[in-house]
């Protein structure tokens, strides 16, 4: 727009709106930060919902649609939604399944914020949940109702490190008529593709491993074209949609998911075996070690690596912890997972904090548990500096 | 007393004072133009460096110097300094140190726009003399003068792939009291760190690997001593190229995986360059990797852990057959840059259009040459689409 006829008010708005000339192809995808799109009129805006083009960012946004795009193809889907959080993941897809009067069966060790919105929110809605232990296949055999629409389980759980058997509990709750979702954030679809193998809806804390920067927060879910549809149709309402920006930086995060994960991982199973070589160490969970229940089981559906999440427990002594945590140099405290930094996590005092002493002593949660997310340093000079600190229980 | 709306709108917020108990994951970034002060003489202290702090965005900025930090320890230098682009970086470097009069040598074989840098601007319009020498085949001792100030050339040349002894020239140049600067950008701290081996300073365009996403431009100066870059930093003030905090931000997160990206376009390369060297369509491969490359012996010295990193050329014979055979590509693109985690090619015309065709002859630079930036693929899926290109274009 270059007409002279207008004022310089309404030109300053009305200029350098559009990009002029030849449309390049960029290496890299331009950021739309835009809130709504134009159309030319009412036939166009008609075209343009038969084609179901980007009209409005809440509905649709060309980030979000391209790391939608991404997901799809690394958990194996028809179709991805991206979200503003995981937990925003997490509750608008079990929401889109569920209503009044019906049940869901989730596993009892998921990540604390998964069994606020549970326990406290879901019984508002007239939603039935009950938690046992996935590791445990008769007892989700015996927490099956008639009324059982959704079975939940994280691939790993936090922060025993637990592995379940995704294909065996999709068989239950298919058995059933029920559906399962999973959330793959500790494994990513580098070493676990959910979907794969039996599946419904498989939801990543982009945060975590797959932005893997520390520097955003995202959720995805991915299912059938059918399922994520009606996902597709809460979303819209409740507004829980990722931000172009965030999409861009995970999308931007993804690109080297494969090299820090699988380095993650490896260094997650180096650890932990000099972990357990430690004599202040009195135990360690990690998939990849024989000592671990699992270790069979992962060895048979992580064939890639048993993930960059560990734990291990010292003896229960808070003053000689605290001289653990402030001697080590490379891992520091973190209330996040899965970046390319080692991050410590003290369940007693975060993740679990809420929970009665006998309930997660049961768990096996003792005060002296600490959890890493195991980052992409040298896995030697890791090893090093965890050893220098524990020696502080000498 | 209540504020106006418009002195609320203006001022509310502008300060963030964090928590001592909050030490952010990651570094903020620090969208600043410039500083407030509550007195002339704090702002007089901080200017003239009695006292820490910082003034005016284009003369410093925290989420920059955070980068400068990373960039300083993993070259092993004394201080760095970090610009707009490549070449924003290269003309700091070399302006900063050099005035009319003063004579220059640089490898023949250079980037093309470097080249041009040294002939079109520096010796054509501001009275440097430069010396164009071909540092692999000639003896560079014999063209020392009086009045040469810098040594200048590649870790890995762009595009011929060549690796110099940096020892042997760093001797020559310091015998003169010259400074020896190298672009480092093709190889990266994770395959080679010249200021180990007797370079002055390294210079980059972070652009290609170091930021390896294809999202930014950016320009890196290292230096093995405080004062070069002291000094770089204060012309730099008058020409003021400086890098964007945000673009700063971005290259911090990228250089959090540049070890493992190192390795994986490395490991690739060295396939790709093995399977070249097998193809009957391919008169040369250039890669320093390859024992059969004259090269091998030196890098395999200077680079750490038998890394060569991820660029190599080939030679296809003509211009022609290299247009054939990026025309046919399904996967690969013709990119006018280089060091992303995709694998592009680029012509020796693109690289070095800023050389003229006498220019890319007398440094040996054929048109057949096509220069590939390995990317971080599945190797078996790049060599797949060089496979079924050179298939259809034939011999």
């Amino acid at each position: 727009m270059n007409d002279p006829k207008y004022t310089r008010e309404t030109g300053i708005l009305h200029q350098g709106a559009y990009l002029q000339g030849r449309r390049d192809t960029p290496e890299t995808a331009p950021i739309y930060l835009t809130t709504a799109f134009n159309v030319e009129d009412l036939d166009d805006l008609e075209a343009t919902y038969a084609v179901k083009g980007y009209t409005y960012q809440r509905t649709r946004n060309p980030n979000r649609a391209a790391l939608a795009e991404l997901m799809t193809y690394l958990e194996q889907g028809e179709r991805s939604l991206i979200f503003s959080s995981g937990m925003a993941a997490i509750s608008t897809v079990l929401l889109s399944m569920l209503g009044s009067g019906d049940h869901l069966l989730a596993d009892s060790t998921l990540y604390g914020e998964c069994i606020t919105l549970f326990n406290n929110m879901f019984p508002h809605y007239g939603i039935e949940v009950t938690l046992v232990d996935f590791t445990d296949h008769a007892a989700i055999e015996a927490g099956f109702r008639p009324n059982t629409k959704v079975l939940y389980t994280e691939t790993i759980s936090n922060p025993m490190i637990t592995v379940i058997d995704i294909e065996a509990v999709a068989a239950m709750a298919h058995r059933r008529k029920a559906m399962l979702v999973v959330d793959n954030t500790f494994t990513t679809s580098v070493s676990m593709k959910p979907l794969t193998v039996g599946a419904d809806v498989s939801i990543n804390s982009l945060t975590k491993f797959a932005n893997g920067h520390s520097d955003a927060v995202a959720g995805s879910a991915t299912g059938s074209e059918a399922l994520i549809q009606k996902v597709y149709e809460l979303q819209v309402l409740l507004g829980t949609t990722g931000d172009p920006f965030t999409a861009w930086l995970v999308q931007r995060g993804i690109r080297t998911m494969d090299l820090r994960v699988e380095k993650q991982m490896d260094n997650a199973a180096r650890l932990a075996a000099a972990l357990e070589a430690n004599p202040h160490v009195l135990r360690v969970h990690h998939p990849s070690l024989a000592s671990h229940p699992q270790h069979e089981l992962a060895k048979r559906i992580l064939r890639h690596g048993c993930g960059g999440m560990l734990s291990f427990v010292m003896p229960d002594d808070r003053k000689l912890i605290n001289a653990f945590m402030r001697k080590l140099n490379l891992a520091h405290y973190a209330m996040t997972l899965g970046g390319y930094r080692t991050t410590l996590s003290h369940p007693v005092m975060s993740s679990h904090h809420g929970v009665p002493e006998a309930d997660r002593l049961r768990m096996g949660i003792t005060f002296g548990l600490m959890r890493v997310s195991v980052g992409i340093e040298n896995p030697d000079d890791l090893i090093a500096d965890f050893n220098q600190a524990l020696e502080v229980f000498k | 007393m209540k504020k106006g709306l418009m002195t609320t709108l203006t001022h509310a917020g502008s300060k963030i004072t964090m928590p001592s108990t909050s030490m952010p994951k990651v570094a903020p970034l620090y969208m600043n133009a410039a500083y407030c002060f509550d007195d002339a003489e704090t702002l007089a202290a901080v200017g003239s460096g009695e006292k820490e702090g910082y003034l005016y965005g284009r003369t410093s900025n925290p989420t920059n110097d955070c980068l400068r930090e990373i960039l300083t320890a993993i070259d092993e230098g004394a201080d760095s300094q970090v610009y707009s682009s490549g070449m924003g970086a290269i003309s700091m470097a070399v302006m900063s140190n050099i005035k009319a009069g003063d004579h220059i040598i640089a490898n023949k074989v250079i980037f093309g726009t470097s080249f041009k840098f040294f002939r079109a601007e520096l010796r054509d319009k501001f009275g440097v003399e430069v010396s164009f020498v071909d540092f692999a085949n000639d003896d560079i001792e014999k063209y020392f003068k009086p009045n040469t100030r810098i040594v200048y050339m590649e870790t890995i040349a762009n595009p011929t792939i060549d690796v110099l002894d940096i020892r042997k020239i760093a001797a020559s140049a310091h015998a003169h009291d010259c400074l020896l600067i190298v672009d480092n950008t093709f190889a990266t701290p994770a395959v080679c760190r010249p200021l180990t081996l007797g370079a002055d300073m390294v210079v980059y365009s972070a652009t290609k690997f170091m930021c390896g996403h294809s999202d930014i431009l950016a320009g890196v100066i290292v230096a093995n001593k405080k004062s070069l870059i002291d000094h770089i930093t204060d012309v730099g003030h008058s020409y003021g190229p400086i890098m964007s905090p945000f673009d700063a931000w971005l290259l911090i997160r990228s250089l959090r995986t540049l070890e493992i990206r190192i390795a994986q376009h490395s490991r690739n390369a060295m396939q790709a360059a093995e399977y070249f060297q097998g193809h009957k369509q391919v008169a040369h491969t250039l890669y320093p990797g390859l024992a059969s490359s004259p090269a091998h012996k030196v890098a395999s010295e200077i680079f750490s852990r038998g890394l060569y990193g991820g660029m190599l050329s080939i030679d296809l014979g003509s211009e022609k057959n290299v247009n054939d055979v990026i025309r046919n590509f399904k996967m690969i693109k013709l990119v006018p840059s280089l060091g992303a985690f995709t694998t592009t090619v680029s012509d020796t015309k693109t690289s070095h259009g800023a050389m003229t065709k006498a220019e890319r002859d007398a440094s040996g630079l054929s048109d057949g040459l096509l220069r590939v930036s390995i990317g971080l693929e599945n190797v078996e899926d790049i060599i797949e689409d060089f496979e079924q290109s050179m298939k259809k274009v034939g011999r």
